[in-house]
């Protein structure tokens, strides 16, 4: 009767397993999470549907809003200001726009990509976000709706300028720096809460030593070459 | 046959066997799809295939 018993508590553990297996799919359970790798630990799919409803699993907002500690390296030249992936490099009247995209499972503070001083922060957008913090500022016909442009007097590189974009799944735009503050080369300059784009502004005359589709990291990549051609 | 699924005042142990080794394979299944990039069919036809390997050897063995 004992084996019986044994089997029956094994077969209806067993049994839970799967039927938190059954109920949970697509999305992992709670056990396999842990062993995971990011992406897949909270699916795209998973997040979104989180966006919908407002409940993040907590597991994933921790890791969304890591900080963790930088060390710029010592080589002269600007740093990347985000974490993800360059999606752009173009040039217009004499300035780069180094577009820096964000997933979900990237870093979302962002860091001062040189030495300098802050001499403008500018936000536009806002005016769109609702009271839950959800922007709907993409109906209208702004092309990047609600940023925050931080410009940087770098004795080093110039007027630089650093926009925080967010996007339709965005909830708002951090800066914790004030005009006037002088930032460190890597110094934490803000956060993109569920953010997607960074876009660094670079005088044309320095050449970046990055590409479209490399990874980058905030306050250790280096974009720039020290020197201006 | 009885013996197969019940003897001695219990589940019979290729019975038992069975049922857990599948559930078992399911869980690892999950596991494997969600870590490989391998299309879901193969990764579907690799686990039946290792699924009814495992079987045939449980019961071969009771």
């Amino acid at each position: 009767m004992t084996t019986f018993l044994v089997q029956v508590l094994v077969l209806v553990s067993l049994a839970v397993l799967v039927g938190i297996w059954a109920l949970r799919f697509p999305y992992p359970t709670f056990w396999l999470r842990p062993f995971l790798p990011a992406r897949k630990r909270w699916p795209e799919r998973e997040i979104r549907d989180w966006l919908g409803n407002g409940h993040f699993h907590p597991g994933f907002l921790t890791f969304f809003n890591r900080d963790p500690e930088r060390e710029p390296p010592s080589d002269l030249g600007l740093v990347a200001p985000a974490d993800g992936l360059v999606t752009s490099a173009e040039v217009r009247d004499g300035i780069r726009y180094l577009v820096i995209a964000l997933s979900f499972w990237d870093m979302h503070v962002q860091r001062s990509p040189a030495e300098g001083k802050i001499v403008a922060i500018e936000p536009s957008g806002d005016e769109y976000m609702d009271g839950e913090g959800r922007n709907f500022s993409f109906l209208r016909e702004k092309h990047c709706p609600v940023q925050t442009r931080v410009v940087i007097d770098a004795p080093s590189h110039g007027r630089l300028a650093v926009r925080l974009i967010t996007s339709l799944a965005a909830r708002r735009i951090e800066v914790w720096p004030d005009k006037g503050d002088t930032l460190a080369r890597g110094q934490r300059l803000g956060r993109i809460l569920l953010g997607s784009t960074v876009v660094l502004e670079i005088p044309e005359r320095f050449p970046i030593c990055v590409e479209r589709g490399q990874r980058v990291w905030a306050g250790e990549t280096l974009v720039t070459l020290g020197a201006a051609t | 046959m009885m013996s197969f699924f019940w003897s001695n005042g219990h589940l019979g142990w290729a019975f038992f066997g069975v049922l857990v080794y599948s559930v078992l394979c399911l869980l690892a299944g999950d596991i494997v799809w969600r870590l490989t990039p391998a299309p879901f069919r193969r990764i579907l036809a690799v686990m039946a295939l290792v699924w009814a390997a495992g079987a045939i050897a449980l019961v071969a063995l009771w």
